[in-house]
């Protein structure tokens, strides 16, 4: 690997969102500081008028066989494929697909489960209808899907694995997702005003953006914007709840700004998480604060699209490109008072910046955060990453599990695996499934070592939350939703529990992948270890559907 | 108040799936949160559907109304006064 490092450009862009069908025309509106979050009645979706940034889907491409949000998927890569002549074919070439609930709305409690709600199956007819040879990467992380994808793309890219890497994340709105976010009692009855001192709540949306991650200079969007750093971190505090301290968000940024060579006072401006919740953006001025950003420029972008969940990643990094591009920070509609313990320098109208670097961050439940930079134009070129290593690190499986099934019923087995760790946990039992069997894999894993300062989380599996998706999704068929289950649809808060537990606060990643024996989960583990990211890594692969369950976990680490 | 008292304290087990706790483990001045029973934002929540079903009590999830969540007999006492089921 040596100290060669491939820099990682922004090539074509394209969107679809509440604002439109292009990223010109989504970049248009928001330089008239027009949203497109409306209030509208979707019985379908919820019980009562709500407000939401949604996309007009009598404009999606005509193609028959894909769901709206697949179609979204496809419009948008092509595109992009299009628009930078690239091979998708070719073998230097991959697709990282990012979503946080997929075609969730096939699933209907009670029946056979539609093979199209597996993300791996989505992504790959996606993939094939783009015409990518190369399987596609799929993450779900929650609300940091998005930019923790383009993190994995720039990784991919650094490394020379890839020299052409696009990204693409999208979500739905869907009933499943709806009615979760409404039992959480978050969702504003107005469009959200980030950062704002009277702001009440988010506002959900849906969409897909799509990027092109490219080691060729030639295929970059003048001016070059450059991925110049990115960094991925756990809160260790709690699944829903934001950190108080806003620590963890903190050491993602600092770890950003560090592997950018970028100090805070070069950074022009924040294009935050903001999902204007009072605890969100309240915690984000903590981190800012604490990453030395709080004097900087910061935009929430999600009063124009809502929450885009597993898009908002793509789509705010592609706007924070365009400005730093036009030298303009986009305003933050709904903005009028600072409201947050830090005051953040936010405003409802554009403003220019002179500085060529900016920084895009993302918070998700599991208390995951992630942060990029994203750097203009750069004269000289960054330093080298590492340079080689006189003693390269060697990577150690310290130590393994697995949990597999025995014939008993797997809530009798966990118990009893539970209590053999000795390790007492009042909340055990009110976790789902998929977390108790990775929490008692971690526990075994890390029985007689404590983990090491810089641990992360790096798991796979073919079902994401597919048994709590169940439930919850039959849960909505007769009553209300329950935050209590809705939290746990997402398979990397399996991975925030485990996180919680044992103070890890290094990276958590969630793949997805249909292929058992894949080990996608393994060889980005390895790759974060030989690069330095983390000093150990608990991965692999955590499945829980039903009695069909699988755990098969390493400790890894660098001695 | 005893009843409610005691029916409240089972409500609350099955509700927030306390699998290892029993009625007599839930002190009626016990703090619900931080200390005592240390439950969490989502229980909160769970809490607030529980009493809005069983009891057509409707409270919001904000610092006001933080002090009816104390104990279990602060939560009976609000039911008390303002139950609609």
């Amino acid at each position: 690997m040596g100290s060669e490092v491939n820099r990682v450009w922004l090539g074509p862009d394209s969107m679809i969102t509440a604002l439109g069908h292009s990223s010109e025309e989504a970049l248009s509106a928001i330089g008239e500081g027009r949203t497109g979050c409306r209030r509208a009645f979707d019985p379908s979706l919820l019980d009562r008028p709500f407000v939401a940034g949604r996309v007009d889907r009598s404009r999606l491409p005509d193609l028959p066989g894909y769901t709206s949000l697949e179609r979204m998927f496809i419009a948008t890569i092509f595109s992009v494929v299009e628009s930078s002549g690239i091979d998708p074919a070719g073998a230097d070439t991959a697709l990282v697909v990012a979503s946080t609930k997929g075609n969730i709305e096939l699933l209907a409690g009670s029946q056979a489960i539609d093979p199209r709600v597996y993300l791996g199956d989505m992504a790959s007819r996606v993939a094939a209808r783009c015409g990518f040879k190369s399987p596609p990467i799929v993450i779900s992380n929650a609300c940091i899907s998005g930019v923790s994808a383009i993190i994995v793309a720039s990784r991919l890219i650094r490394d020379r694995l890839y020299r052409n890497v696009v990204v693409a994340g999208g979500d739905s709105l869907t009933r499943f997702v709806v009615t979760g976010f409404e039992a959480f009692r978050s969702v504003s009855e107005r469009v959200c005003r980030p950062y704002d001192a009277a702001r009440d709540g988010l506002t959900l949306g849906e969409g897909c953006g799509a990027l092109l991650l490219t080691a060729d200079p030639a295929l970059a969007t003048r001016p070059h914007i450059e991925v110049a750093g990115g960094a991925v971190s756990g809160d260790a505090n709690h699944i829903s709840g934001p950190s108080r301290t806003g620590d963890g968000l903190h050491f993602a940024l600092r770890d950003a700004m560090a592997e950018a060579d970028v100090t805070p006072a070069e950074v022009g401006f924040v294009n935050g998480h903001g999902t204007g919740t009072v605890f969100n953006d309240e915690m984000e001025s903590k981190a800012f604060a604490l990453s030395g950003l709080d004097g900087t420029p910061v935009c929430g972008l999600k009063p124009y699209f809502g929450h885009t969940l597993g898009a908002a990643g793509v789509v705010e990094t592609i706007v924070s490109a365009h400005a730093l591009r036009t030298a303009t920070i986009p305003g933050t509609p709904g903005f009028e008072t600072p409201g947050t313990p830090h005051p953040l320098d936010a405003s409802p109208r554009s403003r220019p910046t002179v500085l060529p670097v900016c920084v895009k961050t993302a918070s998700g439940f599991g208390g995951c955060n992630a942060a990029i930079v994203l750097t203009r134009a750069r004269v000289t070129p960054l330093p080298a990453t590492e340079a080689t290593p006189s003693n390269p690190a060697v990577i150690v499986e310290t130590a393994t599990v697995s949990i597999l099934p025995d014939g008993r019923p797997f809530a009798g087995m966990i118990r009893e695996r539970f209590r053999a760790l000795e390790s007492p946990d009042p909340k055990f039992f009110r976790m789902d499934d998929l977390s108790k069997l990775a929490c008692v894999a971690a526990g075994e894993l890390l029985k007689n070592t404590p983990p090491a300062k810089r641990t992360g989380i790096i798991l796979e599996n073919r079902s994401a939350s597919l048994d709590t998706d169940r439930r919850h999704a039959l849960q909505i068929e007769v009553d209300d939703a329950s935050p209590a289950i809705f939290v746990y649809t997402l398979p990397n808060v399996a991975a925030g529990e485990v996180s919680i537990r044992h103070k890890i606060q290094g990276e958590s990643t969630f793949f997805i992948s249909d292929d058992p024996q894949a080990a996608t989960a393994d060889d980005y583990a390895r790759m974060l270890l030989r690069r330095g990211h983390l000093d150990a890594v608990i991965c692999g692969r955590c499945e829980l559907n039903g009695e069909d369950f699988a755990a098969e976990m390493k400790l890894l680490e660098t001695r | 108040m005893e009843q409610l008292i005691a029916t409240l304290k089972e409500q609350l087990i099955e509700a927030l799936n306390l699998e290892e706790t029993t009625p007599i483990d839930i002190g009626d001045d016990m703090p619900l949160f931080g200390e005592g029973l240390g439950l969490d934002s989502i229980d909160a929540l769970e809490i607030i559907i529980l009493l809005e079903k069983k009891y057509g009590v409707k409270l919001p999830n904000s610092a006001a109304a933080r002090p009816v969540f104390y104990s279990v007999r602060t939560l009976a006492e609000h039911i008390e006064k303002n139950r609609t089921k």
